[in-house]
């Protein structure tokens, strides 16, 4: 791969910084990475070759390229870090080979802004919101931990661009949750950066944007902003410190720290369950609450009240007697007919769920709890079912894709 | 597990940093944590609740103790990153349960220095020299990454103490140890910054290893968040292979605090990476003291006999360079030499299976068979442990499986 032409260009709104990318060892059309921001932060934004080095790398390695060429110069921090994320990366999935990282300007460490300031990103879910609740809770503003810049982006989910660019539908709705966001960030003494990217359209498949891309991806861009921040906090995902291959993981993000920006996987050990706890303690941000995937949102509405993610916070908010109190989803009560459809078929939606059945329990939502509980063993009774299958393929000699394959779902 | 009385004392050499360790959960008699340094940073070194704490908890754990309480007030950061640790030591041994996390006055951010400024701490080892020497090439003086201060432990090797008590013997090697260094200090322009602690005689075998090393010794830094704020910790050189052990580039990131962050550094090298690296720098190579120290004799800094001495000089044989390495007697190693080795763990077996290539290259192909026929019988011995493990539930085959390592040694 080749990352080339990194420069920043003006534009009607603000301000972007682009670079050519071309696949070298991968049957694929040149392309560009482009990450925007508005007028407000446009001084503050820079071409910065860490950032596009990092944006693609996991890409770069998933898809088999030899080498990763960037203008410009490279931290010597990040060099590092990169080594032995690519290191873990081909733990976790073994087509992934090593990859040169080649420099035209060599390895010089960046430098960090003299004064010291951190922020954050805020998607609006659970765990973005509980970790700058649990920020300020412990810091006084005027420490140089306390997050005072939150980065609201647009471009990393699925839907917000489909085969023509981006889609204007979603991307009118996150300027109208932005509005909303640019209130509750007053309110709550941060200031809001909007920034727009097309990350995610370099990811083809979810496997690799979840598996090896999502941290990376996300972390990049605040290596943009080295002139305004000199730390970033990214929120775990709230499984606690089991090892799951996962693009943002509390033993991954930490490598994609140059000099001049350091990166803190945030209240790793904290669960879901409890950062829900969190937030909805906090009135400010249960109004705004968007753990919602988005892909059946009603017009004017926040969240669909349907989707795995939808119906995992409502649970734990009905766990935690919030559910009445969060304006954002359009239900006050979760039933086992919501629940029935929901899938549990993978191990972090298990875990999501399990950490609400004691509460559950404790509220006499016993129907819920028995649904889960099914849930669950059908969830590893697949997993059993999928090992055996995988054994008698390899005993059989049946490459991927063979009919064994096909019952490759846990049942609904 | 309580942890009391954190104070500051004046010795007569420089100051102490001391606090009463009373076990709740065991019977134990409470005995006084101390880390102490010389005159010259009296003022740089506090009686952190934070070091403290971060000394204590692992064993603590280990222990099974329910809870620790620490006088003062701890860092958030430090509390969150504890969390994570007692849940990654929960995974890692099953018999270290959950731990509350007490402290009297609450949880309190700490504060960086103003201007940033970076240490490292110093062994003399290859990862502690392989560390210096990359950060010098990559990192301009002025930096703020640029290492500044070298921090020189006495009392983590186990031989530091007898029982509690220092080993007078091992504090005077020490000390002369210590002069060698500060020409390098002078050499590399860094201040060496001497800190004694007994944080190991906390730890009984294998305790410190397995969960106390990383946390033991990055607490000594905590304490000199008025001088750093940022240490460096060399990696283990196993790359990210690394199996869980007390220090790990999955673990040491959750020691730090706001005021001193710390970084398990060049964890994308191997041992032999760095040992290249460190061959290639003469200033390293006249101080390198990677030994266990066991039988050191005279003012020798390496027995030449220990498997560390030994994994080492095997690394030097294979670039070619131990002649060039003057704080090792012999300018080889033969295969008499390499045979009492064990190779005991999956975190050993690296350092000489990474060497098999380069020694075959150079046609020491006597070492390269004797390292392979070693890797034979440490898989033959891991596979039997398998059995054993699931045949364990029957009394007496588990008798006939589980012989112990030292049967296996190659002849």
């Amino acid at each position: 791969m080749r990352i080339e032409r990194i420069r920043k260009e003006i534009t009607k709104k603000g301000a972007r910084v682009v670079a050519d990318v071309a696949w070298e060892e991968h049957a694929a059309p040149p392309d560009s990475l482009v990450i925007e921001t508005s007028d407000q932060f446009a001084t503050d934004f820079q071409p910065s070759p860490d950032a596009f080095l990092l944006a693609l790398f996991p890409i770069a390695q998933w898809r088999g390229e030899k080498r990763i060429l960037v203008e410009g110069s490279i931290c010597c921090r990040l060099r590092d870090g990169l080594s032995a994320a690519s290191e873990l990366f081909a733990i976790w999935h073994p087509h992934c080979r090593p990859i040169e990282m080649e420099p035209t300007a060599g390895f010089a460490p960046t430098v960090p802004r003299t004064s010291r300031r951190a922020a954050s990103f805020m998607s609006g879910g659970i765990d973005a919101l509980s970790m700058l609740r649990s920020n300020q809770l412990d810091y006084a503003p005027s420490h140089p931990a306390s997050i005072r810049d939150c980065l609201l982006l647009h471009g990393v989910h699925v839907h917000d661009h489909d085969a023509n660019g981006i889609s204007a539908d979603w991307l009118a709705r996150f300027d109208a949750y932005r509005e909303r966001m640019e209130i509750f960030a007053r309110d709550a003494g941060v200031t809001l950066i909007p920034v727009y990217t097309n990350i995610r359209t370099l990811y083809p498949t979810p496997s690799s944007w979840s598996g090896i891309g999502y941290g990376a991806g996300l972390i990049s861009i605040a290596h943009c902003f080295s002139s305004r921040i000199d730390r970033i906090k990214i929120a775990s995902v709230g499984i606690g410190m089991r090892a799951m291959a996962h693009g943002s993981q509390p033993w991954l993000d930490h490598h994609f720290s140059t000099d001049a920006v350091s990166v803190d996987h945030e209240q790793a050990a904290m669960t879901r369950f409890e950062k829900t706890r969190v937030v909805s303690d906090w009135p400010e941000a249960m109004s705004i609450l968007r753990p919602c995937f988005g892909s059946a949102v009603a017009e004017g509405a926040i969240n669909c009240g349907r989707c795995e993610k939808c119906v995992r916070t409502m649970l734990a908010l009905v766990a935690l007697k919030k559910l009445d109190r969060a304006p954002t989803f359009p239900f006050d009560n979760v039933t086992a007919e919501m629940l029935a459809p929901v899938w549990i078929d993978d191990p972090f939606s298990l875990i999501y769920h399990l950490q609400c059945v004691d509460a559950l329990t404790a509220r006499g939502r016993l129907d819920l709890v028995e649904l889960i509980l099914r849930k669950r063993d059908a969830y590893r009774h697949w997993q059993r079912r999928q090992k055996i299958l995988a054994a008698a393929r390899r005993a059989l000699g049946l490459g991927r894709g063979s009919s064994l394959q096909q019952h490759s779902q846990p049942k609904r | 597990m309580r942890v009391e009385r954190i104070r500051k004392e004046k010795t007569r050499g420089g100051c102490r940093l001391a606090a009463d360790v009373c076990w709740e959960d065991r019977e134990c008699q409470s005995r006084v944590a101390v880390i102490e340094t010389t005159d010259q940073f009296a003022g740089d070194v506090d009686p952190s609740p934070d070091a403290f704490l971060l000394a204590l908890a692992p064993i603590a754990q280990w222990q099974g103790e329910a809870r620790i309480h620490v006088d003062g007030s701890v860092c958030p950061r430090l509390r969150d990153g504890l969390a994570a640790a007692t849940e990654l030591f929960t995974l890692w041994h099953s018999h270290c349960r959950p731990m509350k996390i007490e402290p009297s006055g609450g949880f309190t951010p700490t504060n960086p220095r103003p201007i940033s400024r970076t240490g490292s701490f110093l062994s003399g080892g290859i990862d502690a020299l392989s560390l210096l020497r990359r950060n010098r090439l990559n990192y301009p003086g002025e930096h703020p990454g640029s290492i500044r201060d070298g921090i020189m432990l006495h009392g983590v090797n186990p031989y530091d103490h007898d029982g509690t008590d220092q080993r007078p013997e091992r504090t005077s090697a020490f000390q002369s140890y210590t002069e060698r260094m500060q020409l390098l200090a002078e050499q590399e322009a860094f201040t060496l910054v001497p800190l004694y602690t007994n944080i190991r005689t906390f730890y009984p075998h294998p305790a410190w290893g397995k969960i106390g090393f990383g946390a033991g010794i990055a607490s000594t830094a905590l304490c000199l968040g008025r001088r750093i704020d940022r240490i460096e910790m060399g990696s283990a050189g196993l790359r990210m292979r690394h199996r869980p052990e007390g220090s790990h580039p999955s673990l040491d990131h959750n020691f730090s605090t706001e005021a001193v962050q710390v970084h398990h550094a060049d964890v994308s090298l191997s041992r032999l990476a760095k040992l290249r690296i460190l061959s290639e720098w003469p200033e390293g190579l006249a101080v390198l003291r990677p030994c266990f120290g066991s039988v050191l004799r005279d003012d020798a800094l390496n027995c030449g006999q220990c498997e560390k001495c030994i994994r080492t000089m095997v690394g030097l044989v294979a670039l070619g360079m131990l002649d060039r390495a003057p704080t090792f007697a012999a300018d080889d190693v033969s295969r008499e030499m390499l045979e009492p080795v064990w190779i005991d763990g999956d975190n050993t077996l690296p350092f000489y299976t990474d060497c098999v290539e380069p020694l075959r290259a150079r046609g020491r192909l006597d070492l390269v068979d004797l390292i392979l026929a070693k890797t034979k019988a440490y898989h033959i011995w891991q596979r039997r442990q398998k059995v054993a493990a699931v045949v364990g539930g029957f009394g007496v085959l588990r008798g006939l499986f589980n012989v112990p390592l030292r049967s296996d040694r190659t002849a």
